[in-house]
């Protein structure tokens, strides 16, 4: 074979498309629905019915407070998530080594709303950005796939470079079937460059501190050294334990930040010993900020503002607001969410050419049958235990202990279930078969979100019926999507 | 209102746009007179709308138009292929 | 040269080829963040952001160069002169 630029640059093209591609897919169809992670996390918990917009009270802030206050003289410090429009309760939050945990205050009288644990939006937002994997493992399981993708793109651009513009728009329905999906592929994939360049990009660039430290490469390897045992042995030194003040009235303080502030909303509060720090939300722009105003503790007085300055740190901010997309309102968001289900749909249509170029000269081999079957645990297991994580949500009881770990066990069961059956069907030469049938399971999983909301929550359907249509929707969507490639399936079986 | 015209001022460019390349995408090829008003449209209806959307909304008008470039391109390649049906 | 005189060169070095242009533009990358946050001017915190970005930028770029540039290897002796320009810089920074 002569190696050209062009075929040399096709094969980077699918290979570091299909490895990082298979990440990259749980990624963006993750991340896509990270953008309505909290609505989800309301379709997660129907007990939750407070309008949005209720107005947050002093009572409800004092109450609050005096639960923070006894957390800390426990030894939990906790943190207060202001209300907003998208999440309109007043959430008392602490870190439990895996997630932000905590109860739900009504913000107008301060009761604490009775609503079920769940893994939520949250679980969509982690997984994004870390497969659950813990520590930096997790980070770098996402970070090197997308920079494999960014190779992906940068090879196709190659490719491609001469019929970019002119074929902008082309797609030819009625070719072969190689040539169809490849002119979808390009399409999208074309059309959809910039927002999966800035999205890879700005993702990577949020955690680049893993992969690329400013530190000398030899002492990366250093600071993972097994401690020694002469280290090992020496007692830990033992902090004497804060005295933590009583804290002030908080609505005067909230009223008192907007103007250190810029005018801004405040987002979230956190507690020190000594003073407590009022932060601006990150719905108040696109530059994703920590702008904070210290207050003293306990009276109360204003102590500091913290403004970042600097085009370089705003530069950052912009990046990592790009990013997470927190400023959008609900259209940008929309608009978000499509263009990354685009984004997913460009590599999906990768790791299905992959596989069609590949068909016939190595089809009966096991790597390619392997293939296939990780194809397919990608493509629709994937969604399907997405779904069954839905499911979870409303079947438990709403009273297990652990129920959020629960839910979260369900959705890798499922998906480990599908992953099974894909690799066995395809190994043993029943790919077709096992595509059809977890694309019919994904169609019912999918498909029986509505009919499942309305059954179990149907009070939670006329409190918040936007989001419910929503998800409930997107569900119908994914369930018309599963339905028509599986008859396509069935046509080409015949 | 941002959205909405930079949706239908790339729409327009990209059909401008198939229609200068006729027989890419078998059209019919624009009597003379017409190109030089495609090859207008085709540059000056996007530049205008991102202008627009960058001047009255900053960041987000560039995310609008960006999305709204990529949708409308989605539009006419999907409009253009079920023409041929 | 016509692309049809070129020598056959066979396929199973290409991914040897990706490896080492992976590692090489990996270094060079780095050792761009390091210079970067050497420079003097901007506070070390912004100065090595500013160099992430730009790493971070040019990390798959020189990844696709290092591989795709493969007649007589000039792809990676192009991306390996870059690492050496940058052990240069950061040399005389330091």
């Amino acid at each position: 074979m002569r190696e050209t630029l062009r075929t040399r640059m096709g094969w980077l093209h699918a290979w570091t498309g299909f490895v990082g591609g298979l990440v990259m897919v749980c990624v963006f169809v993750t991340g896509s629905l990270s953008v309505f992670d909290t609505e989800i996390t309301r379709w997660m918990q129907p007990e939750v019915r407070v309008a949005p917009g209720t107005p947050l009270t002093p009572a409800a802030l004092d109450v609050a407070a005096r639960m923070i206050h006894e957390g800390e003289t426990h030894g939990i410090p906790a943190f207060l998530a202001l209300p907003s429009p998208r999440s309109p309760t007043l959430k008392v939050l602490h870190y439990d080594g895996r997630e932000f945990t905590g109860p739900q205050l009504d913000p107008q009288t301060g009761v604490i709303i009775p609503a079920r644990q769940t893994a939520g939006g949250e679980f969509f937002f982690r997984f994004h950005y870390t497969l659950c994997m813990q520590g930096p493992a997790g980070i770098l399981a996402v970070d090197i796939p997308a920079i494999g993708l960014l190779v992906a793109i940068g090879s196709g651009l190659v490719i491609h470079i001469r019929a970019l513009l002119p074929d902008i728009v082309l797609l030819r329905l009625s070719a072969t079937r190689l040539r169809a999906w490849l002119d979808a592929h390009l399409l999208t994939g074309v059309l959809f460059l910039p927002f999966m360049v800035m999205i890879t990009y700005t993702g990577v660039l949020v955690h680049v501190d893993r992969l690329l430290p400013a530190i000398p490469v030899t002492s990366l390897w250093s600071q993972g050294r097994p401690v020694s045992r002469s280290t090992a042995i020496r007692p830990p030194h033992v902090a004497p334990s804060p005295v933590f003040q009583p804290l002030p009235p908080l609505a005067p303080l909230l009223a008192a930040a907007r103007a250190p502030l810029g005018g801004r909303e405040a987002g979230f509060i956190l507690f020190s010993p000594d003073h407590l720090s009022i932060f601006a939300s990150d719905a108040s722009g696109p530059f994703l900020t920590r702008d904070h105003a210290d207050f003293h503790l306990p009276d109360g007085a204003l102590l500091a503002t913290a403004a970042t300055s600097g085009s370089i740190a705003r530069s950052v901010q912009l990046l990592h607001g790009l990013h997470y997309a927190r400023f959008a309102a609900t259209g940008l968001r929309w608009l978000y969410l499509v263009s990354g289900l685009c984004a997913t749909a460009v590599i999906a249509s990768g790791l299905v050419l992959f596989g069609m170029k590949r068909r016939r000269d190595r089809g009966h081999t096991v790597a390619f049958r392997i293939g296939e079957g990780l194809t397919m645990t990608t493509l629709v297991g994937l969604p399907a235990s997405l779904c069954a994580l839905l499911w979870a949500s409303r079947l438990l009881p709403a009273t297990l202990p652990g129920r959020d770990g629960t839910e979260i066990t369900v959705f890798f069961t499922v998906w480990g279930l599908c992953a099974l059956h894909a690799l066995t069907c395809a190994v043993t030469g029943r790919g077709l078969r096992a595509w059809r049938t977890q694309l019919a399971m994904s169609a019912v999983l999918a498909g029986g979100l509505l009919p499942l909301d309305g059954l179990t929550a149907p009070a939670a359907l006329h409190a918040a019926p936007a989001i419910h249509a929503a998800v409930d929707g997107m569900g119908l969507g994914a369930a018309s999507l599963a339905l028509y490639v599986l008859s396509h399936l069935r046509d080409r079986a015949a | 209102m941002t959205f909405p015209v930079a949706l239908a001022a790339c729409l327009a460019a990209f059909l401008c746009h198939a229609l200068l390349h006729g027989r890419r995408y078998r059209l019919p090829t624009p009597p003379p007179g017409l190109r030089p008003v495609a090859y207008l449209l085709r540059m000056a209806a996007p530049l205008g709308a991102l202008a627009g959307a960058v001047a009255n909304h900053g960041v987000t008008g560039a995310l609008l138009w960006f999305a709204a470039a990529s949708l409308a391109g989605l539009g006419a390649g999907l409009l253009l292929a079920t023409r041929q049906y | 040269m016509d692309a049809r005189r070129r020598p056959a060169v066979p396929a199973w070095n290409r991914p040897g080829s990706l490896v080492l242009a992976c590692l090489l533009s990996y270094g060079v990358a780095h050792l761009v963040v390091m210079d970067i946050a050497r420079l003097p001017g901007p506070a070390t915190g912004e100065a090595t952001a500013l160099g992430q970005i730009m790493a971070l930028a040019l990390l798959p770029v020189l990844i696709v160069l290092g591989f795709g540039a493969h007649a007589r290897h000039v792809g990676l002796f192009v991306v390996g002169g870059c690492g050496l320009a940058a052990a240069l810089v950061g040399a005389v920074l330091s």
